[in-house]
């Protein structure tokens, strides 16, 4: 198909590389540098999509990221990307895009019918409309909205490509590549500063690659293509092209995305398809131009009616004619440039309205010459046309009495002023002030190190632009601590003054009304905005919330100002007293897989695997995360074994025999010094002082609230080294609460510790027939009284160097071996084949769950943070004689008072019956549903194949008190209650004769 | 996010840090009375404004620090040791 | 193929073992590899010891021990870097400068003696190095810290968040060349994400 508008030549576009690519279906040809947008422009194109409320057809109101309209889905399948800006999208080979938010089809589309019933619609629509009853919301009116208002569909497969996050420091960033931020590099790297220069586009350069201008006597694309060659050669700068910088953050943090990929079908191998920068600089220099806003007239949404600075882009940067016939309508100076510049592209201008009646003279001489019409004192107060705009009525700026006149065109270029990108400069944490002079906001006083310089300070003349730029670049590594003397700024070509009169909103012709849109992407009008005034949503805060203006993808980048200078002018005040929304980031939609980076899928979380895992893996353990840790749950024998199964043969071969299992996950704490004792001794509840060399001690933690913080081991091995293990979810918390103590209250205390978890693989051996194992490959005597219950000792395992505890978990004569974890595999190999003969088998955590509850061993599930060493029946152990943490508040009232839950032993009295944790204790007077009744809860269980029927923990109201007591267990979720015996928690060899055996 | 500057390692990025708490309260002796107990570790001001906390740089040296921080603007006025008798001194080059 | 020493040593099992080849990434402009059997020295001064300990290791070594954060002195086989502000970390591999495994153990044991905790972590941690022209972007992918060659040099080391995980980088020589350790459980999570970091550069 041929590209009917393009120009004959002209524009940065290559013609000698032609792209093909289809939208909606239909095949079209573009060049190499063509956006989308400008690709569909030059053959024609001007119908894109549906509105989102409305389904009006729309088409291209601007040429970059404020673009309200051109939405498309792009790619196809898993690479399907709805709400993509037709403006923003580089044109690539095999490229294919589809309408979105139409049904059947783009030009006929049957929710179009939601014009017709507009006044349905208006503002506080979903507030007013959608109240009652309750239930429709989900059933009925949840569907209807979802169908008829809305952008385009994600997709529903995987994303198959890759985002990552970088990170980069520099001196001065520079945010855009206009003329003012080119200078504003080029004026800090000379100095020597470590610079970044970040772009959206891939062609820098802003408006001197879209406009008629020249630098240094030079058209200002070669210009600028010259400076980036010079910035390109200089090592200590880097240029980012399509990068946008969309957030800035707290203390100079700002974050951008760059799209490695998404010029290009598909992601080369290896290449991440966007990637988020985080850029650390000293100095910030935002010169992030300017946006402009259109004039709000009747229909001012129908298709052919753009920006008339976009409409100059098209024309120059792409040699693209948006139309054959146009009309350009404004209130200030800049627009005549298009008029002239679409002129000399060969397009008919029909004429150019301005609504000022004294419009500067140099520019109606030029018009003259060109015998362009100027009409002035003018604006168009609706336009008029299907799926293009066919024509225009002009009506005078005081309103008229009379028919208006009635201009046909096919193009309507708008210009109602520029707004400055404060986006970037109000996000980091300033506020913009009201400029009288442009009628729009411009920067404020700066909070962090940043400056606006530029279009985006307001400075819209070329000279002035370049001029800031190179101070502000040069002012920005000085800040940062260079020094070297200031360069001087090219000359610019004359490019005129800019003067402005406010024009809000045009009048509508005589006797008519019309749709006036004010946000064009969420389809909010004026009297959208009219009527949030009259209702008393008359902050510019509560008229974004209800009306939704400035909250679509666009967050009203071309509709932000015109609305607050409509809401200033329902509420009779000046536009500075209504004040401006506060920006959020991002400053352009961003991927979510973007802010994902690497961590999805496998790397969401590292995992931690210990020597032990591989061999596991072999076996077929089924495995559970523990935090981050995976660990062997049970070992499965068959295919048709079950957890109970595996659990029951693991226990009673534990219980009867010998079995080992892989405890590396436990927190290891070293601790060394002439203190150590004494810090132990604050650390714990129990005592610390008189531990002998070669024993091991049990002790509690408590948190300086006075409730349990964390149990475990530690060991004396030396005169003044001890070896603390603490549970696997509180190694770190543990670790980091020394270091609190040790660093912030005692730090007269001599001591030194650090996490030696990682460097030691635990196995523990348990069973009545551990020793008998244990003796074939350990070195030192295991008999009862040369290592009893609590001894530890320094020993080889065969030729493993290792450390031996004798302590129980289990309940059962047991030990546990520490030996360095690379020979953990080993280490772990040889015990098997010692105990080959006894019949030693792995026991997972599963049977290490049922054993602690029969042995009444408290653990997480009881160690929630609501209990005291009382409540937990670990009080006798403490000191209170002695000074620890958290022995004040475990004493206050409260925590002693009556009516504490304490952790007490479960039996179920229904044989066959199973007892679930988080079941309700309850009298059983009370029924099933008043669980507010509780008296406690099951907090673990199992089936005990010691006793032969389902036990549990909880924790029970004055528990302690109750043994013998009956009570229910009742789960409601399930319609359960299971009638329980209360007991002692300990369960079995209540002595504690099996672990000195 | 925050940028903390570690007296030792220079400025870091807030995720190598977790937060540890009002660094202004005195923690009482052993003869405290159940009230100052109480107060150390459940009354707190909320100030807007300067507000003097602990933080451990956890994924880096592992030292407490104590940072001067404005809650309302995350100005940070200064970071310090929480210890007194660590040795200190600067990372051979500014990590900023 | 698990690693093999002298013969009255047992066998030392890498964490990486599965993912086990001579490198893990060999691009042409970048590569990961194990620095297999670590021997990873924990040196704690006690209070008031921290300059007597640094001339002890100094002495003991024959290198420069590092009183300054962030700086990492090495020699041919052995590296000391600045860890914590009483610690460093003592890095060489099993048979550097001939010597057995335990060694450099005893070695640093004789050495400060009573002026500090020695803590071996050599099977506790896993290290990688990373070099060629790429590694500094690979780098920039997982770790916040500013690494260019202005601020970051050969020489110095980091205790920082590297892929989320806390790690210990070195910089040994303006290839640049990284020595990263991790703890042991996250070796293989840890080389994974640098892995992956690194594909982008399979073609150039």
């Amino acid at each position: 198909m041929t590209q009917k508008f393009r120009t004959t030549d002209g524009g940065l576009i290559d013609r000698n590389r032609p792209i093909s690519f289809t939208f909606d279906g239909k095949s079209y040809q573009g060049y190499e540098g063509d956006t989308l947008a400008s690709a569909l422009l030059a053959n024609g194109v001007h119908l894109l999509g549906r509105s989102f409320k409305y389904h009006r057809p729309r088409g291209i109101l601007a040429a970059g990221s404020e673009e309200p309209n051109a939405m498309v889905e792009l790619r196809t399948g898993a690479r399907k990307e709805p709400n993509t800006r037709a403006t923003t999208i580089e044109l690539f080979d095999g490229l294919v895009a589809k309408s979105q938010n139409c049904w059947p089809s783009l030009s006929f589309d049957i929710m179009a019918i939601n014009n017709l019933f507009s006044p349905l619609l208006s503002a506080g629509f979903y507030y007013k409309t959608f109240m009652w009853p309750v239930s429709f919301w989900t059933n009925v009116y949840e569907h209807i909205i979802r169908r008829a208002a809305g952008l385009g569909t994600a997709p529903t497969e995987a994303d198959p490509d890759h985002y990552e996050q970088c990170h980069e420091h520099c001196d001065v960033l520079v945010v855009g590549a206009g003329p003012a931020g080119l200078m504003a590099a080029q004026a800090a790297a000379d100095k020597g500063a470590r610079v970044i220069i970040a772009d959206e586009h891939v062609l820098l350069g802003g408006s001197l690659n879209s406009e008629d201008l020249t630098v240094s006597g030079k058209p200002g694309n070669d210009w600028a293509a010259a400076q980036v060659a010079k910035l390109s050669a200089m090592d200590n700068v880097h240029i980012f092209t399509r990068t946008t910088v969309f957030g800035y953050y707290d203390h100079n943090t700002v974050a951008a995305i760059e799209k490695v990929s998404d010029h290009v079908a598909v992601p080369a191998p290896g290449k991440p398809r966007q990637r988020m920068w985080i850029f650390y600089p000293k100095q910030v220099v935002i010169a992030a131009g300017a946006t402009e806003r259109p004039l709000i007239f009747g229909n001012n949404d129908i298709p052919g009616i753009m920006l008339a600075a976009a409409v100059r882009t098209y024309t120059n940067q792409y040699g693209v004619k948006p139309g054959s016939r146009a009309i350009v309508v404004t209130n200030n100076s800049d627009a005549y440039r298009t008029a002239i510049d679409l002129h000399g592209a060969g397009v008919t201008v029909v004429a150019v309205v301005d609504s000022r009646t004294h419009p500067d003279a140099p520019l109606a001489a030029e018009l003259a010459s060109l015998s362009i019409e100027l009409i002035t004192g003018k604006t168009v107060g609706a336009a008029g046309g299907g799926q293009r705009v066919a024509y225009a009525l002009l009506v005078s700026t005081q309103g008229d009495t009379e028919e208006p006149q009635r201009i046909d065109c096919d193009l309507i270029a708008s210009s109602g002023g520029w707004n400055p990108n404060l986006h970037l400069h109000s996000q980091s944490g300033a506020k913009p002030v009201y400029n009288e002079a442009i009628f729009s906001f411009v920067p404020g006083q700066s909070r962090q190190a940043e400056v606006c310089v530029g279009a985006a300070n307001g400075s819209f003349g070329l000279q002035e632009c370049l001029d800031q730029g190179l101070a502000a670049g040069a002012e920005a590594a000085k800040l940062a601590g260079f020094k070297g003397k200031n360069k001087k700024p090219p000359k610019a070509g004359d490019d005129g003054d800019y003067s402005i009169e406010a024009l809000w909103i045009s009048p509508t012709p005589y006797n008519k009304s019309y749709k006036q849109f004010v946000d064009q992407q969420n389809d909010v009008k004026v009297s959208d905005v009219n009527l949030a005034a009259q209702e008393g949503y008359d902050s510019v805060e509560l008229l974004k919330r209800y009306t939704t203006q400035g909250m679509a993808t666009d967050q009203g980048k071309t509709s932000n100002v015109n609305a607050l200078a409509i809401l200033a002018g329902q509420r009779g005040e000046p536009i500075p007293d209504v004040g401006i929304t506060t920006f959020r980031p991002p400053y352009v939609p961003v991927a979510m897989g973007v802010f994902a980076g690497h961590t999805v899928g496998h790397e969401f979380m590292p995992v931690r695997h210990t020597a032990i895992h591989d061999w596991n893996k072999k076996q077929g353990a089924v495995f559970i995360e523990a935090g981050l840790w995976l660990r062997a749950r049970y070992y499965p024998q068959s295919p048709s074994d079950t957890m109970t199964d595996c659990y029951i043969r693991e226990t009673n071969n534990t219980r009867n025999n010998v079995a080992m299992i892989d405890v590396s996950t436990l927190g290891k704490i070293d601790i060394q010094g002439p203190d150590a004792a004494e810090f132990l001794n604050r650390l714990y509840i129990n005592n610390w002082l008189k531990l002998p060399i070669g024993k091991v001690r049990y002790g509690v933690m408590l948190r300086e609230d006075g409730m349990v913080f964390d149990d475990g081991t530690t060991s004396r091995l030396g005169e003044n080294h001890y070896f603390m293990t603490t549970t696997t979810a509180n190694a770190a918390p543990v670790l980091s609460h020394m270091e609190y103590y040790h660093q912030t209250v005692w730090p007269d205390l001599d001591v030194v510790f650090c996490s030696v978890t990682e460097q030691w693989t635990g196995i523990a051996v348990a069973g009545p027939n551990s020793r008998k194992l244990l003796k074939k490959v350990i070195d030192i005597d295991l008999d009862n009284a040369a290592f009893p219950f609590m001894a530890v000792g320094e020993c080889h395992m065969n030729k493993i160097p290792a450390r031996l505890f004798r302590i129980s978990f289990s309940g059962e004569l047991a030990y546990e071996v520490n030996v360095p974890a690379d020979y953990g595999e080993q280490a772990w190999l040889e015990l098997l084949e010692a105990g080959k003969e006894m019949g030693v088998a792995p026991y997972g955590t599963e049977p290490l769950g049922t054993m602690r509850i029969e042995k009444g061993h408290v653990a997480g599930s009881e160690l929630d943070g609501r209990t005291t060493a009382l409540d937990l029946g670990l009080e006798g152990l403490s000191n209170r004689s002695k000074h620890f943490i958290g022995k004040h508040n475990s004493a206050r009232p409260a925590m002693l008072a009556e009516g504490r839950l304490q952790v007490v032993g479960l039996k179920s009295l229904e044989p066959g019956r199973n007892l679930r944790v988080g079941a309700h204790l309850v009298d059983d007077k009370v029924t099933l549903e008043s669980v507010s009744q509780s008296q406690g809860h099951v907090s673990a269980t199992t089936f005990s194949p010691s006793l032969g029927c389902s036990i549990a923990l909880g924790l029970l109201k004055d528990g302690t008190a109750r043994h013998g007591e009956q009570i229910d267990a009742v789960f409601p979720l399930d319609d359960e209650k299971i009638r329980v015996e209360i007991c002692h928690p300990v369960f079995i060899d209540p002595k504690g004769e099996l672990v000195r055996a | 996010m925050l940028r903390i500057e570690c007296p030792w390692c220079g400025v870091r990025n807030e995720d190598e840090f977790s937060y540890g708490g009002d660094a202004a309260v005195d923690r009482p002796s052993d003869e405290g009375s159940p009230d100052e107990w109480y107060d150390y570790v459940y009354t707190r001001n909320n100030s807007a404004g300067k507000h003097t906390e602990h933080w451990q740089h956890v994924n880096g040296c592992r030292a407490w620090v104590i940072v001067v921080r404005d809650t309302v603007t995350h100005k940070i006025y200064s970071t310090v040791p929480a210890s007194p008798n660590l040795p200190t001194g600067k990372a051979g080059v500014d990590q900023t | 193929m698990p690693d093999t020493q002298a013969k009255e040593f047992p066998v030392r099992v890498s964490p990486l073992l599965p993912i086990d080849r001579d490198a893990i990434v060999d691009y042409k402009n970048v590569r990961l590899q194990e620095r297999k059997c670590l021997n990873a020295i924990q040196v704690l001064a006690y209070a008031n010891k921290h300059a007597e300990t640094a001339s002890a290791i100094s002495k003991a070594l024959g290198i420069e021990c590092p009183v300054t954060p962030g700086i990492c002195s090495s020699n041919e086989h052995t590296q000391i870097a600045w860890s914590t502000p009483n610690s460093w970390m003592v890095i060489a591999s099993d048979d550097a400068a001939g010597r057995n495994p335990g060694e450099l153990l005893e070695t640093l044991q004789r050495a400060v003696g009573e002026l500090a905790a020695v803590v071996d972590q050599s099977h506790g941690r896993c290290g990688l190095r990373l070099s060629g022209p790429r590694a500094r972007e690979v780098m920039a992918k997982n770790t916040a810290i500013d690494l260019h060659p202005r601020v970051f040099k050969p020489g110095q080391c980091a205790s920082t968040s590297v892929a989320h995980m806390s790690a210990l980088v070195i910089q040994v020589d303006d290839q640049p060349t990284y020595d990263l350790f991790v703890a042991r459980s996250l070796a293989r999570s840890f080389a994974h994400a640098i892995e992956h970091s690194c594909h982008e550069f399979q073609d150039d």
